[in-house]
This record gives C-alpha cells, structure tokens and sequence, in this order.
C-alpha cells in the first residue's frame, strides 16, 4: 500500500465536506491502546522507524488529505481532451504527469456520461486510491456503505442527497488490494467558462468517489 | 463456500453515517506507522497480506473493534510472521506499560 506518495502541498485547504472532530469520538479498547503503545515503543527501540519519521508519516497524510490531487487531475481531463484520453486509457500514466504513483498494479479511472453514473466502494476492506482521494471518509470504511451501496445503490445515493433520474444507470466499481477507481465526473454546463485552477475548486471529494456531484452541476 | 464475516457486499445494513468524522490523533499515528511498515524502505507487508490478517482475526474480534483497532493486532501478528517482533516480547513490553501505568511522559 505505497500509495502515499508526497506530493501534497501542506495547507489545509478543507472543502464543504470538512467536518470538526468527533467530540464523542469512540474510545479505543484499553488492551488495543496497550498492544500499540508496545508495537510502536519496540519498533522504535528496533531502530525499523524514528520518532521523526512517524511524525513525518503524519505529516504526509494530513498533507494528501488537505490538498486532494484527484481535483487537479480532473480539471486537467475536463480542459485537455487529449489528456483525458490518456487519463481513461492509462490511470497510472496520467497521474504521473502530476508526480502521483499509487504504486498499484492497476488504477483505473471511470467517466460518468448523461446516462451513466460511477460509484466506487471496497465491499472487503477500505481499498481507495489515497495518493489522489486522501484519507477515505469514515463512512466508506463502514459496514453500512460496504454492504449496502453494491444491492441498492440508488437508494444509498439518496441518502447522501443525490437523486438521480430513472434514465441513468449506476455502476459500482468494487475496489481490490491491487486495483483501485476515481470517478471522472461530468463538467457542469455553468463551468464552461472557467480555467484549469477554478475547475479544479469545484470538483469535490465526494464527486470522485461518485456520492455527489461537482459543484453548480444541475 | 461460505463468505467470510469481512464481505459485506450485498449484505442487509442500516443507514449510512454520511457525515464523515475526522480521524483522532490516536488513529492518524496508527495509520502512519502501517505507512512506515509497508513504506518502499521497509515493505514489510503488502496490502493484501495486511487486509488478509483482519479477514482471519476472527468474526467476534472483527466486529467488535473499530477499524483502525483492528489494524494493531493486524500489524503485530504480520511482524511476528516476518520475524521482526516476537509474541512474547510484545507481550512482556504490554505487561511492563501496564506496571508503569499507561504512556511515558
């Protein structure tokens, strides 16, 4: 799972979808707290990782998560057909051009058309392309959206407020270890106008993973 | 063949939570030493060998810890296989953290 490559920016950019900590956040079982302080206190002990380099590895992940490449990505496929060519034709080499590698034997991108709407999940696990997405929503680790999204997932849109027409077919893309999906969605009419970095304000995390759609989309 | 208790897919659930909380320091720290671990330096472990040990952990322990809880004994069993921790001096580290009474300042 290298697929945290550091090519965030630092900054804390947080979109509408940024929700404060959990005041009520659960507790962590007291023998789970235990094992870990030992793992991480014998690890560091071993010499396999140091302080700075855990702090580091924060760092990083809080870094993918304030500046989600996947944004910058899309805006480019909406303004450069041919690089949204190479973008379906060839995840991983599209996404290089931005320094990102998910170090994935597969990452595949799917393109929502006016009659066709992607959503992804990992029904086994938590699969996400993080290097692109950032941390998964706590929500795409749950059981409920695990479970539920690949036997009725127009209902499951529903509850995140996206309803859409009967016309449009949904297509769950079912995540794995080695294959991971992003969504291209559909450039709203109203963007016409705009360039690459003002496109790239209104795509939404939730719009790549396929629970909602880009800003000012109809 | 029966599935297994971790593949949910298509399996009745209630609804979604869909405002997603941020995760607390504890889980972040957890998070970046499994990044570490299976990091290019180190490549202690793949992802699916990772995923493989919370598919074998046990049904009542799966649901009953949340998921970055069910990373830990996850990451400590993988490191016990590759040789890097053994059980027992986990163990005696948990035990001796318990005598001093939790982290050290």
């Amino acid at each position: 799972m290298h697929d945290d490559h550091n090519h965030g920016q630092g900054g804390h950019e947080y979109g509408p979808e940024h929700h404060p900590v959990q005041a009520d956040a659960p507790s962590v079982e007291p023998q789970i707290a235990l094992m870990e302080q030992a793992l991480r206190e014998l690890l560091l002990k071993k010499g396999i990782f140091t302080t700075g380099e855990l702090h580091r590895s924060i760092e990083r992940m809080e870094a993918l998560d304030g500046a989600i490449l996947g944004k910058k990505v899309v805006a480019r496929a909406w303004n450069d057909p041919e690089y949204r060519s190479l973008l379906l034709d060839d995840g991983p080499r599209a996404i290089a051009e931005f320094g990102a590698s998910l170090g994935l034997p597969e990452f595949r991108v799917v393109e929502n058309a006016p009659t066709i709407h992607n959503v992804i999940v990992c029904t086994l696990c938590s699969c996400y392309p993080r290097g692109l997405l950032g941390l998964p929503p706590s929500w795409y680790k749950s059981k409920e959206y695990r479970s539920r999204v690949v036997r009725e997932p127009r209902s499951v849109l529903e509850e995140f407020g996206l309803a859409l027409p009967p016309e449009v077919e949904i297509r769950v893309h079912d995540s794995t270890a080695d294959l991971r999906f992003m969504v291209l969605p559909m450039r709203p009419v109203e963007a016409a106008h705009l360039d690459e970095e003002a496109l790239a304000e209104i795509v939404t995390r939730d719009s790549l993973i396929g629970v909602g759609l880009p800003l000012g989309s109809q | 063949m029966p599935r297994n208790y971790h593949d949910y897919g298509g399996e009745p659930a209630g609804p979604i939570e869909v405002h997603p909380h941020e995760l607390t320091f504890w889980e972040r720290r957890v998070d970046a030493m499994q990044q570490l671990l299976s990091d290019p330096r180190r490549r202690f472990f793949r992802s699916d060998e990772f995923r493989l040990m919370r598919e074998t952990m046990g049904e009542a322990e799966y649901e009953r810890m949340s998921y970055y809880e069910r990373w830990v004994p996850a990451m400590a069993r993988l490191l016990a296989e590759k040789g890097i921790i053994t059980h027992a001096e986990l163990s005696k580290r948990m035990a001796e953290i318990a005598e001093r009474g939790g982290e050290r300042a």
